[in-house]
């Protein structure tokens, strides 16, 4: 791998005992780190091999590295269980409470998640300043043309019921009233792009626990040989 | 696979596709399960019909049914999640995300376009220069006559529109990142292109702002039947209604692997127009998608339409020759 590879987040080799120091406050957002105790009388190999089958995914490229496996998808699978994570590195552990599968699983959508309240506030900005750039244009327009739209003003015209619907019991349509028909004219509002937002704002909120309870319950299920 | 013969067509040779409203699942469980997904379509429609025609002029307008529209799909999207059509088609929490990028897009950048070249620029020309005296004699019709006029031109329009698309190769480049779904759930309908939704959303959406009830009730049409296309749901459809209207049975064979399948159910809302004119398949399949099932990232969706254009222009003029065809016409 050359040197220039390696400046980037997503090139680097990912290492679960060996978090990138520079990016250590903030990879929290892309990146899950955790373990899951292996059951007793299970060896390295066998837990491994226990968990491989999660791996096998279209799209997925993995291979067993000393005590672990590496992996990166491609396109993951809507269904793939690790489809939210392209790329991860799992290994055996001996530690002091008894054998753990580590792992360390980088995802660039929870990041992408992260990044869309901000890309929707641009927008909601940008759609203020395009009404502010609509407006201006109106008002030179409507000063340049004066009087000339007074004669142009025209009555709207009213609406009837058809004899049918006035039996059935149809609301009649209204008159509009004075002035209601420019406030009628639907206002560029920022208001769309603030709610999602809100939601996208929300929505990783909820991936960012749902998804690594997700994968510790899958590779739980199958150290202990489930499913 | 050998397929089935349906007209002067192979469904089903490339990948599978179940031919025949015969063949398909029933709603399996208890009674009460069983009435409420055969009934739940009919009943909301009628309901949505009921209530636009006979609601007071201050609660028949845009914000009520931009309300009603989000109430209802999160309704459907319980629904989903307590009676899946497939459970290779359950939303994950990676699939709502992509999907309301989407149907976000929608709200705020394509809104923005819209008032300058989409269906707000148009819509404001017709509220500028025509004359709606003009058009007494339709707004004298009876309220359903209208709502059901608007609902079947318009998407007769839809229905040429999209079987453009499938058969002419530049509209096919911004249609094709949509028919990379793998799976149907019910905000699928936004994922695609943004040409292509600004293409398809040359629609009736500005119109909402200055309209009579006719149009309301026109929205009827698309919320409790259009909306349906990409459910994850299974539902005993009545048989009038899959005669009349679009299903997730008839998107599904739509948008299944199999080449020919593709090839029809073009129609938003009525499946008739499809029956009409020779392109309706009844039936449904579950392995949707193209190259396999690929699925498509949304920076390629994003970039799929101009990438492939460069890409066939520069096989054409003759320096990329060498280069494989990734975008297969019409598919």
């Amino acid at each position: 791998m050359s040197g220039t590879a390696i400046a980037s987040p997503w090139t680097q080799p990912v290492s679960p005992e060996k978090p990138r120091v520079n990016l250590r406050f903030i990879d929290w957002i892309w990146t899950v780190r955790d373990e899951v105790p292996v059951p007793e009388g299970l060896s390295t190999a066998e837990a491994l091999e226990r968990v491989a089958p999660v791996l096998d995914e279209p799209d997925t490229q993995y291979q067993r590295d000393g005590e672990g496996l590496r992996y990166t998808k491609g396109s993951p699978a809507a269904q793939d269980p690790l489809s939210v994570f392209e790329k991860g590195s799992l290994r055996v552990e001996d530690t002091a409470g008894g054998m753990v599968l580590r792992y360390r699983l980088v995802s660039r959508f929870m990041l992408f998640c992260f990044i869309l309240p901000l890309v929707f506030v641009g927008f909601g900005q940008l759609t203020l300043a395009v009404a502010e750039y609509q407006k201006a244009q109106a008002e030179a327009k409507e000063k340049a043309e004066g009087a000339k739209k007074d004669e142009k003003k025209k009555d709207e015209p009213v609406l009837t019921l058809n004899p049918v619907d006035k039996f059935l019991g149809a609301p009649a349509p209204e008159k509009p009233k004075d002035g209601e028909s420019k406030s009628r004219k639907r206002k560029p509002s920022a208001t769309a792009a603030y709610v999602f937002a809100g939601i996208f704002a929300f929505l990783y909120l909820v991936g960012r626990f749902l998804e690594p309870w997700l994968v510790r319950r899958t590779f739980r299920r199958k150290l202990a040989g489930e499913g | 696979m050998a397929g089935v013969r349906v007209g002067n067509r192979i469904i089903g040779a490339d990948a599978p596709v179940t031919v025949g409203w015969e063949n398909l699942p029933k709603v399996e469980g208890g009674a009460f399960k069983r009435a409420f997904f055969t009934w739940f379509q009919p009943v909301t429609f009628f309901g949505f019909l009921l209530f636009w025609y006979y609601a007071p002029n201050e609660w028949a307008v845009a914000s009520t049914g931009i309300a009603i529209g989000i109430v209802f799909k999160l309704v459907l999207l319980g629904l989903e999640w307590v009676n899946p059509r497939h459970r290779s088609w359950q939303l994950t929490w990676k699939e709502l995300v992509t999907d309301l990028f989407y149907v976000g897009l929608g709200y705020t950048v394509l809104r923005i376009v819209d008032q300058f070249i989409g269906s707000d620029a148009i819509i404001g020309m017709v509220q500028n220069n025509f004359d709606l005296a003009k058009v007494a004699w339709f707004t004298g019709l009876p309220l359903l006559l209208q709502a059901f006029l608007i609902s079947f031109i318009f998407d007769f329009g839809q229905y040429w529109m999209h079987r453009g698309m499938h058969n002419w190769y530049p509209l096919w480049l911004t249609h094709a990142p949509h028919h990379y779904i793998t799976q149907l759930n019910i905000n699928k309908g936004a994922v695609g292109n943004p040409v292509e939704l600004f293409l398809i959303g040359l629609g009736i959406g500005g119109f909402f702002d200055f309209l009579p009830r006719a149009f309301l009730l026109a929205g009827t049409f698309g919320l409790a039947v259009s909306t349906y296309q990409h459910i994850n749901t299974r539902f005993n459809t009545p048989r009038w209604w899959r005669f009349l209207f679009n299903t997730t049975e008839h998107h599904s064979v739509h948008h299944s692997q199999d080449y020919e399948a593709t090839r029809s159910n073009y129609a938003g809302t009525w499946i008739v127009i499809d029956r009409m004119f020779g392109t309706c398949v009844d039936g449904e399949a579950e392995l949707l998608g193209m190259e396999g099932g690929r699925r498509m990232h949304i920076r390629e969706v994003m970039h799929y339409p101009f990438t492939e254009a460069w890409k066939t222009i520069k096989a054409k003029l003759g320096r990329g020759a060498s280069m494989p065809e990734t975008a297969v016409p019409a598919e």
